[in-house]
């Protein structure tokens, strides 16, 4: 069975979000352990990048070399943002993380900065995630109370700050430069790279910014070690990962999964395949902006290379799960609202280009549509790919290229001659 | 200094010049609309694709927000970075009004521009567009049609990176975005109008010109701004040949013109409303009390006053007073007249006015005449045991100085109740005036003048820097510039010398002034070296 409990272990509890329950079932056991060791900061970056510990948040990049941009001789102050703005339609796995086991978090932010010199570190949460604020906010009290964070923690001379941010609700703020405008009380529009958040960051310092996940996946690596965690998962993705499953299956939720497994399995075996007998249509298998899978493309292992050899990607772990019953024009018109909605606004293409291909599939719903709309809008996601400040305007282009591809007939049924 | 090919040419540039500015070196025109070189790169509206080979590796990207690098390969115009600006330019026009007809930027539009090289092909476009606030006053001076506007923030950054106040902003968000106030505040900034120039399209647009006139009906002449001492280059546009459209008006905007040592991009509001001055209120035939006279009358006429004053009076009995809104060619004649050929001591240009700039930290000066350096620097002022302006008021008050030559200043406009009744107690009052102001009516002698844009010449600003005019308009009626209104009086008055032209004052005011004699007059002085100085101020 590819479903196991590393991140998810403690969900189970509902007392988990109390620190003594916490402390009993081994939180904050290993930030404890790497101040009393005075364990060098260079060895545990040296571990997360053995462990190929990689951003949960979507995009899969190494954390460990991530740490490693930040320059070591900066005279500015550095900062962690731990992106807990999590917006992609279909994805929940962060939220579960933050509202049932926060101290884990915490645990791997206070690693972090440790590891990588850091002194002050902001959560930026989503603006409708109240409850997990709550939970944070009482979980960095109660922590701080008991001498986990704040000022010289154990003794060490340590100082170490977290602050929860709220967001205001806009999906682009999940991305990392857009996050740091809304954090310094800016508009959220995300910002050229380079320079790179590492470098120049919030408040024009050097930034480093990960995912709810990525941060609970270090004590990890602290307690099970490099190579142990490593196993976890394949040669290029450690450990495991967390996947928020939805739609027509017979159990949606929150899963954790080695690395690596198939995602047939995940909607079989552990999600327990699709309801009432009915026939699958199609997987959106990393969120609403990956390309949407076929049914009989859906044996295809979880992991980031593979996925991406698949045409799609994994993303955020969000599986969205279509049944038969499904009509795929519909579902494409929803996503593309959600797009057009949220665009920031700032780049020309995905400005006008979601909003277009949205009238478009308003449009052809409604039953005015022609068969050269399909080219339209695929030359329109053409000129939108790829070619934004951030990836949003891709977010919008992949799945209108991979509804359009895949499923044409659909959309060519609704159009009368 | 970084050696790259662009479009197969090479070229050396200096360190972070980025690719737009390097295509420019070699006169190649990367399209865009967000990226101007006074403000920040935001690198918003995708216009300025071009594709980067660097290490045997090729990709498409910004030209703004890509910084020139040994080696490296840039190809403006490939199939795919047409398609891309295609699509942008597409994009962007998917909800505009295409009202070119009625707008007033339509002539010096990028979106027009580009569509001439990147659009022409079949509307896509079936389904509705947006509505967004038209004929919506953003401030004093400014308008904004939010439909036409590309949103490319260039006003924004202007208000916040120029200015320092967020006055405008980018408000909601995908297509639905407006640009707008900040909500309590105006675009009410001493340089609002700056934006108008910013803004590529026909959007923001300047309330003073809207439907006065076709842009391509104007003409564009190098002019100095003489409304404080900063001397901001600028652009007149004038047009004279479609009189019957609003009957005597010659003067349509003022537009800044691009130097980096004294304005870069920038001009102020008070600079681009004030040439009213040049078709309001103009004098244009000499007079003799109320009657309209020939020159030659009335040249006659003034000199006899001299003539008689220096006699019964001396010196003493005479002032002279010169805004230094003239020229330094002019002043440099009125100089040779006054001290060196009459010998008058009372001789000022200190004179005051009822039109005070406010100085700022961006390039307002407290000053509101464009020449005083230039008049100090010809040693325009009054001799030994001369009085200042003040004092010349009063002196003329209290009956010390019987005859007052007035050049360029409307001093009882400007003094009010401390110049009531002056012409009444002179003896006689010489008018030099381009305006048909209170002093004008009752001078003995009228002698109209030219204004600074109806003739070529020289402002010093006040640090030092002389910068030459060039001739927008023919003077107004028989108006004659103030030089040689100057110069007949001397020869009248007796003088052997005469110049040609002002080149050829200009020529002999600057002998042994390294600040003047260095310079060409047939070159456009004061713009320094750079790599916009291709004299446009749209970007």
């Amino acid at each position: 069975m590819p479903q196991i409990s590393l991140v998810s272990k403690n969900f189970q509890y509902p007392d988990q979000v109390e620190l003594q329950a916490a402390l009993s079932r081994g939180a904050w056991e290993q930030w404890k352990r790497v101040l009393a060791e005075k364990i060098p900061p260079a060895a545990i970056i040296e571990e997360v990048k053995a462990a190929k510990l990689r951003g949960q948040g979507g995009a899969g990049f190494p954390t460990g070399v991530k740490w490693g941009f930040v320059p070591k001789d900066s005279p500015k102050p550095k900062y962690l943002c731990v992106n807990a703005d999590e917006g992609e339609p279909g994805t929940f796995k962060d939220r579960a993380i933050l509202e049932n086991d926060p101290h884990l978090m915490l645990e791997g932010v206070a690693i972090t900065c440790y590891a990588v010199g850091i002194h002050t570190a902001f959560v930026y949460m989503r603006g409708e995630f109240y409850q997990p604020q709550r939970v944070m906010e009482k979980a960095i009290r109660e922590a701080t109370e008991a001498g986990l964070l704040g000022k010289n923690i154990q003794g060490s001379g340590f100082d170490l700050d977290v602050i929860v941010h709220m967001g205001a609700g806009a999906y682009i703020c999940g991305e990392e430069t857009a996050l740091l405008n809304s954090l310094e009380g800016w508009k959220g529009w995300p910002r050229l790279k380079p320079p790179f958040p590492a470098v120049v960051g919030a408040f024009g310092c050097p930034t480093v910014i990960n995912n709810v996940e990525t941060m609970a996946g270090v004590p990890h690596i602290m307690r099970l070690g490099a190579a142990e965690f490593q196993k976890l998962g394949t040669e290029k993705d450690g450990g495991t990962k967390l996947f928020a499953i939805s739609g027509h299956v017979a159990k949606p939720g929150v899963y954790e999964m080695t690395m690596g497994s198939s995602l047939k399995e995940l909607i079989y075996d552990v999600a327990g395949g699709l309801p009432g007998g009915r026939r699958l249509k199609a997987v959106i298998p990393g969120g609403s902006s990956a390309p949407v899978l076929k049914a009989d493309e859906i044996d295809v292992p979880l992991e980031f290379e593979a996925m991406a050899a698949a045409g799609t990607m994994l993303g955020s772990g969000a599986v969205i799960v279509l049944d038969e019953t499904v009509s795929i024009p519909e579902v494409f018109m929803v996503t593309a609202r959600f797009y057009a909605h949220e665009s920031c606004g700032q780049c020309t293409q995905c400005r006008e280009g979601c909003t277009w291909i949205y009238k478009i599939s308003k449009k052809i719903l409604a039953g005015h549509g022609q068969p050269s709309d399909l080219d339209l809008m695929l030359d329109l996601a053409d000129n939108m790919n790829g070619k934004t400040v951030c990836p949003l305007g891709a977010a919008m282009a992949l799945p209108t290229i991979g509804f359009l591809k895949k499923f044409p007939h659909e959309f060519l049924a609704l159009m009368k001659s | 200094m970084p050696e790259l090919t662009i479009d197969g040419r090479a070229v050396q540039v200096p360190d972070g010049t980025n690719l737009i500015l390097a295509a420019r070196k070699l006169g190649i025109d990367v399209p865009h609309f967000c990226y101007h070189p006074g403000l920040t790169v935001v690198g918003s509206c995708r216009m300025c694709q071009v594709e980067i080979e660097m290490g045997g590796r090729k990709r498409m990207d910004l030209a703004c927000a890509n910084q020139a690098a040994d080696g490296m390969v840039v190809r403006v115009n490939t199939p795919e970075t047409i398609k891309a600006r295609k699509g942008v330019l597409e994009f962007l026009l998917m909800n505009h009004p295409i009202d070119c007809p009625v707008c007033d930027d339509a002539g010096e539009c990028k979106l027009q521009d580009y569509y001439m090289v990147h659009g022409l092909y079949q509307n896509r476009l079936d389904v509705p567009k947006w509505h967004k606030p038209k004929v919506y006053s953003v401030g004093p001076r400014v308008i904004l049609d939010a439909e036409r506007c590309v949103l490319c923030s260039r006003c924004v950054r202007f208000c916040d990176e120029i200015w320092g106040d967020r006055q405008l902003g980018i408000f909601g968000h995908g297509s639905e975005e407006v640009l707008i106030n900040y909500p309590g505040k105006e675009l009410d900034n001493p340089y609002s109008v700056n934006v108008v120039d910013l803004c590529p399209v026909g959007a923001l647009l300047e309330k003073k010109f809207r439907f006065q006139r076709r842009v391509w009906y104007l003409k564009s002449v190098k002019s100095i701004c003489p409304r404080c001492s900063r001397g901001c280059n600028i652009y007149l546009h004038v047009d004279q040949d479609h009189d019957y459209k609003q009957p005597g008006k010659r003067v349509f905007r003022v537009k800044p013109r691009y130097n980096p040592e004294v304005n870069r991009w920038w001009i102020s509001d008070r600079g681009r409303n004030g040439f009213d001055f040049i078709d309001q209120n103009r004098v244009g035939v000499p007079r003799i009390q109320d009657e309209e006279v020939t020159w030659e009358e009335a040249l006659g006429r003034a000199a006899e006053l001299i003539r008689a004053g220096l006699k019964t009076w001396g010196p003493q009995g005479l002032g002279v007073l010169v805004a230094p809104s003239a020229s330094n060619e002019d002043a440099f004649v009125a100089r040779r007249l006054l001290r060196d050929l009459l010998k008058l001591e009372h001789v000022d240009f200190d004179v005051p006015s009822s039109d005070q700039p406010q100085a700022d930290h961006l390039l307002l000066t407290d000053d509101p005449y464009p020449n005083r350096q230039g008049f100090r620097d010809l040693g325009f002022g009054p001799g030994e045991g001369g009085m200042r302006t003040a004092d010349i008021v009063k002196a003329a008050q209290n009956g010390k100085i019987k005859g007052l030559i007035v050049a360029g200043t409307d001093l009882e406009g400007v003094l009010g109740d401390r110049a009531a009744g002056l012409a009444e107690k002179l003896g006689w009052l010489i008018c030099v005036s381009y305006a048909g102001d209170a002093l004008w009516q009752r001078a003995a002698v009228g002698l109209p003048m030219a204004v600074y844009a109806e003739r070529p010449g020289t402002f010093t600003n006040f640090k030092g820097k002389v910068q030459k005019f060039e001739q927008a308009l023919t003077p107004f009626g028989a108006s004659q510039p103030q030089w040689l209104i100057w110069q007949r009086l001397a020869q009248k008055l007796g003088a052997k010398w005469s110049y040609e032209d002002e080149r050829a004052v200009f020529k002999d005011l600057s002998q042994g002034k390294p600040a003047y004699d260095t310079l060409d007059w047939f070159a456009t002085f004061g713009a320094g070296p750079g790599p916009y100085n291709d004299n446009w101020y749209m970007w």
